[in-house]
């Protein structure tokens, strides 16, 4: 019997996804678990998982296609005689959520104070290492799966990588590199290559007309890291950053956090809550020219794991004391480690805190996630020499904290004010205990 | 040094040739300030006027036949040599019909018929070219000279000494004449010479050297004379420094600040023309009419050259990709 | 056909184009009683005289400079400079004179003149005796860049030279002096900018000259042994740069890496690698390999001198990279 695999919403605002990818073809047997397809939602490249075992009967989607939520992408066909009720297919979609790339967006920002030039090289250099982390399968053409016994490798960028001499044979016999598994330097197609694939499917008659697949069907190929690069890029082009910067002394915090069992991150998260509250127009959102205050604080987190950056989101914080933002920033880290964070664990923040302080990092800009309209880059807490109550010389363990705020909901002495709240909660650490 | 004997051998006609050349010479160089100012050339111009008696009595002391050789101060020496001077203009213009058929320019001026050899831009880079010119002719034994001329600038150069050392060393029929005008661009002979007696420099290399007054015609016909029979009879060659001025700049761009008012004022008194003209009278030699007629002559000769190099035609674009091999 | 070595066939060369025509003689530091610092105008001096094989003192623009007049004027001199780091001496005469006196006199004169230079690193002669200068001449127009490399090509290629109505810069090796090869007895020329096809390959095509021919012939040799068919294109003139012959090769091989013992950068290589790219793009299965001398003044010690200088294992590796 074949079920329906229908295009799943994976984000709240999500409408339409694009199949980036199939990891499987027709007539491949998958399982419960499997990773079936890459879909590119509104918010990043996510991996699609089977929730049932069977054989994949067809594809109805081809890759770079974009189809509103609910199409139906595929048929999967079981053994079982009796219909899968649709009750089944919507967990389906919803368990579908699986790895979030948005979080790699905070990485993003990280890299954001170096110069423009060694980004872009840096992003180019990670595309082998996200070639490696992701399985391998080859890019189809639209609307047009078929069979292959060969895994081509695949290729990423805009465009294939083939030799001149390569192309030139394909364009003449009408044949689509982007079927082509390339040997040469750097998985670079060369002519061989496209020798041998046109000597295998000689038997497979081509069905696209000469020339015409090939180039534009490989740019639809979107992969994850564009996706956040392009976020990335409309965030810093449309958003008017500011950064403020101030230093907290953490005296205090240090000497009360063995005896709380709190980490110093607790101490942050809730001090930040607590000026969000204190300063409800830096929890606002800017949506459609104007800003809206949110009447909820939630805080989205960069937790750093071996897959890459989360951003999983503490929601209502106004309502927690510290001890229960302490659990569940713990909780979601653990979640985050384990790759179990549900989607709508990853939704609705209204703030950013991204904390490099375990990086040795001593301060930092990041770059605002829009809507958002600030997000709070934290440094680490260093010994630095300060002039004490006496007017002597003393150390003290300093953090500093930098605000990158949008300048169409904030003004400076918003951003100035909300910092001055949020390190007079840290130099004063036990207004954030005694907070119920 | 030149006696009275030796000027009576000239003939008046050879006499009223060479006042007619400096005639010629000075007319087409102060021709050429406006036409410059009014684009109709461009690059560098470097002007011979004052020089005329050394470049006019070289030519004279030599024949059809013999090489000259010159840096890039020689639209006179072309001229004086008989190079027409509609075609010097026109080369200057930029034309093709210009004696370089306008890819050579002001400094490098051509003809091979009239054997004038070149006119070169790197000081002292022809000299050791000369010295192959003049090889040339012992090797096939002819009985032609080659005149390379230079500026006191170039006496500075390494070249100049190699040119020299080999000349002397081959023994060429060669005569390396040093147009000292006192200045290499701004920079005095005083300041850039070890050796302020330029025509001393050939002692290293045992060859005759002789200094001469570049402001008398018959002063330097003589002397080169002399030289040039001497390399005829196979004596080798010879080395003259003619003392001389340049009455412009440098060139064109140059206003000649470095030298003072005082210093120009002496030497336009000296002006080979004038002074060779009342000497020519004095001697009986030609009347004031004979002379004014000339520079009539020369005037229109200048005006019509002038006329020709605006009419011809600029060199087909065509052009651009010929003369770069003989075989292509 | 007889066996004899680069320094016999450049010296054939001499002796018969000097018999030939009477024009032609030889000049240059210790050209004629010394019989060349690298013996190849042996005999010169006794057969044609002092006046056709005239001993020069050091003075390299001097020497080129009067070759140049001698030229102008009729002659067919050859200017031997001991090495071609001299011509670095002879520099102005060279590109400001030799080169562009035909056009710069509207193509009135000609200057049938041949510069002999022998160049080449790996004696350990340090930085100033080591160059290999041939690609600076190829920039210059008005030269034609003769660089021979199997000793007939030398005999073939000099004779050419001389008969040349242009001024050629014919670049020795000092390296190959005494290598030997099968030289035509009787009267040989080879035609001025004409590449040749050193060893037939379908894998890829190696462009190369001098010295460097051998080394990739001995790297071709290796790689076949691997399976890997090599083409070695000896150009045999950077001016006029024979084309036609590469993009022949380039076009059925598909793959190209340029050799040569000058520096990388600013090298032929370059220039061919350009032009192969704008002329069979689409031919092409792997960019250009440049493989060229390390761009550094040649070091004087051993180890570092053949570092520095392209070998066999370095052709070879260059090889592997564009397939």
């Amino acid at each position: 019997m074949a079920i329906e695999i229908t295009m799943p919403k994976l984000s709240d605002t999500m409408e339409e996804g694009t199949i980036l990818k199939w990891r499987v073809r027709e007539g491949d047997k998958v399982s419960q678990g499997d990773i079936i397809a890459e879909v590119e939602t509104d918010k990043a490249a996510m991996e699609m998982e089977a929730f049932d075992d069977g054989v994949v009967e067809s594809l109805k989607v081809g890759e770079g296609e974009t189809v509103p939520v609910g199409t139906v992408i595929a048929l999967l066909s079981t053994s079982e005689e009796e219909e899968t009720p649709p009750v089944e297919k919507k967990k389906e979609e919803k368990k579908a959520v699986e790895k979030e790339a948005k979080p790699e967006e905070e990485e993003k920002e990280k890299e954001e104070k170096e110069e423009e030039e060694e980004e872009e090289e840096k992003e180019e250099e990670e595309e082998p290492k996200q070639k490696e982390k992701s399985k391998p399968s080859e890019e189809m053409p639209e609307k047009r799966p078929e069979p292959e016994r060969e895994a081509p490798e695949r290729r990423y960028g805009r465009q294939i990588s083939a030799s001149p001499a390569a192309r030139n044979l394909a364009r003449e016999k009408g044949m689509d590199l982007s079927r082509v598994r390339g040997t040469g330097p750097g998985g670079r197609i060369v002519l061989l290559d496209v020798e041998r694939a046109r000597e295998k499917s000689e038997d497979m008659p081509e069905k696209t007309p000469a020339g015409r697949k090939a180039g534009p069907q490989t740019q639809k190929s979107v992969k994850i890291r564009r996706i956040v690069a392009r976020k990335m890029v409309e965030s810093w082009q449309n958003v008017p950053h500011f950064f403020v910067t101030v230093a907290a002394d953490m005296t205090d915090v240090i000497r009360s956090r063995k005896s709380l069992r709190l980490s110093i991150n607790d101490f942050i998260l809730a001090a930040v809550a607590r000026s969000l509250r204190d300063h409800p127009w830096v929890n606002s959102t800017w949506k459609d020219g104007e800003a809206v205050e949110q009447k909820s604080i939630n805080i989205a987190l960069a937790v750093a794991t071996d897959r890459g950056l989360y951003n999983p989101v503490i929601k209502e914080c106004e309502k927690l004391n510290i001890r229960e933002i302490s659990r569940r920033s713990r909780e979601l880290g653990e979640k985050a480690h384990k790759g179990d964070l549900s989607p709508d664990s990853m939704e609705g923040g209204t703030f950013t805190v991204s904390n490099m302080g375990m990086l040795d990092v001593e301060s930092f800009s990041a770059i605002i996630t829009p809507p958002q309209a600030a997000v709070l880059a934290v440094g680490t807490v260093k010994g630095e020499v300060v002039v004490d109550e006496k007017g002597e010389p003393a150390v003290a363990p300093i953090l500093r904290l930098t605000l990158s705020a949008d300048h169409r909901v904030l003004d400076g002495a918003d951003a100035a004010e909300f910092l001055a709240t949020v390190k007079s909660y840290l130099e004063a650490p036990l207004t954030l205990v005694a907070w119920e | 040094m030149e006696t009275k004997k030796e000027r009576s051998l000239l003939e008046s006609r050879d006499l009223l040739g060479m006042y007619r050349d400096m005639v010629r010479v000075r007319q087409f160089e102060e021709a050429c300030p406006k036409l410059y100012s009014q684009g109709k050339m461009g690059g560098f111009l470097h002007l011979y006027s004052g020089q005329e008696a050394v470049g006019v009595g070289v030519a004279h002391a030599i024949h059809k036949q013999d090489y000259m050789i010159s840096a890039y101060r020689e639209h006179g020496l072309l001229i004086a040599k008989g190079g027409r001077p509609e075609k010097v203009m026109a080369e200057l213009f930029g034309k093709a019909t210009g004696v370089s058929r306008g890819k050579g320019g002001s400094m490098h001026l051509f003809d091979p018929e009239l054997r004038f050899m070149g006119g070169y831009g790197i000081v002292g880079g022809h000299l050791p070219i000369s010295v192959g010119v003049a090889y040339s002719i012992l090797y096939r034994e002819g009985d032609e000279v080659a005149v390379c001329l230079f500026g006191d600038g170039a006496t500075n150069q390494g070249v100049f000494h190699e040119a020299m050392n080999m000349a002397a060393l081959y023994q060429v029929p060669m005569i390396f004449i040093c147009e000292n005008n006192g200045y290499g661009i701004g920079t005095s002979v005083l300041r850039a010479s070890a050796m302020e007696e330029l025509y001393k420099k050939s002692c290293a290399y045992e060859t005759p050297g002789e200094k001469v007054d570049g402001m008398d015609v018959l002063a330097v016909y003589e002397t080169v004379r002399r030289a040039v029979q001497r390399a005829r009879e196979g004596g080798g060659p010879s080395y003259i420094e003619a003392i001389t001025y340049r009455f412009r700049g440098h060139s064109i761009s140059d206003p000649g600040t470095y030298r003072s008012e005082q210093e120009k004022r002496i030497w336009q008194e000296r002006d080979p023309i004038p002074n060779f003209a009342r000497w020519l009278v004095e001697q009986g030699k030609a009347t004031r009419e004979d002379l004014e007629k000339i520079d009539g002559e020369e005037k229109d000769l200048i005006r019509e050259a002038i006329r020709f190099a605006e009419e011809s035609p600029f060199p087909d674009p065509e052009e651009l990709w010929t003369d770069v091999y003989v075989e292509s | 056909m007889p066996e004899i070595t680069c320094r016999e066939a450049l010296n054939q060369a001499l002796h018969e184009e000097m018999a030939r025509d009477p024009s032609t003689f030889i000049l240059g530091e210790d050209v004629g009683l010394y019989e060349g610092s690298f013996k190849v105008t042996k005999g010169l001096l006794a057969r044609f005289g002092e006046k056709r094989v005239l001993d020069t003192p050091i003075s390299e623009a001097g020497i080129v400079g009067m070759a140049c007049g001698a030229a102008m004027t009729g002659l067919r001199p050859i200017a031997e400079l001991m090495t071609i780091n001299f011509a670095i001496v002879a520099m102005d005469q060279i590109m400001n004179h030799v080169a562009i006196v035909r056009y710069m006199f509207g193509g009135q004169v000609k200057v049938p003149l041949t510069i002999r230079a022998p160049g080449g690193a790996g004696h350990q002669l340090g930085a100033q005796h080591s160059h290999v200068l041939e690609a600076i001449f190829m920039h210059c127009p008005g030269l034609r860049v003769i660089v021979p490399s199997f000793p007939a090509d030398a005999k073939g290629l000099l004779k050419s030279a001389i008969r040349s109505d242009d001024p050629v810069m014919f670049i020795e090796h000092e390296g190959i002096y005494g290598v030997k090869g099968e030289v035509p007895e009787d009267e040989f020329t080879l035609p001025l900018g004409v590449a040749d096809i050193k060893r037939r390959g379908t894998d890829v095509t190696i462009i190369t000259l001098s010295r460097m021919v051998y080394v990739c012939l001995e790297a071709a040799e290796e790689l076949a042994g691997e399976g890997i068919q090599v083409e070695v294109v000896d150009l045999r003139a950077l001016n006029p740069l024979d084309m036609l012959t590469v993009l022949e090769s380039v076009r059925r091989t598909h793959r190209a890496v340029t050799v040569e013992e000058s520096w990388l950068t600013g090298g032929w290589g370059g220039e061919v690698a350009s032009r192969i790219m704008e002329q069979a793009f689409d031919q092409m299965d792997a960019p250009v390999f440049r493989l060229g001398c390390a761009d550094v003044p040649m070091p004087y010690s051993k180890h570092l001198e053949q570092s520095a200088i392209p070998n066999v294992r370095k052709v070879i590796e260059a090889v592997r990279s564009v397939l």
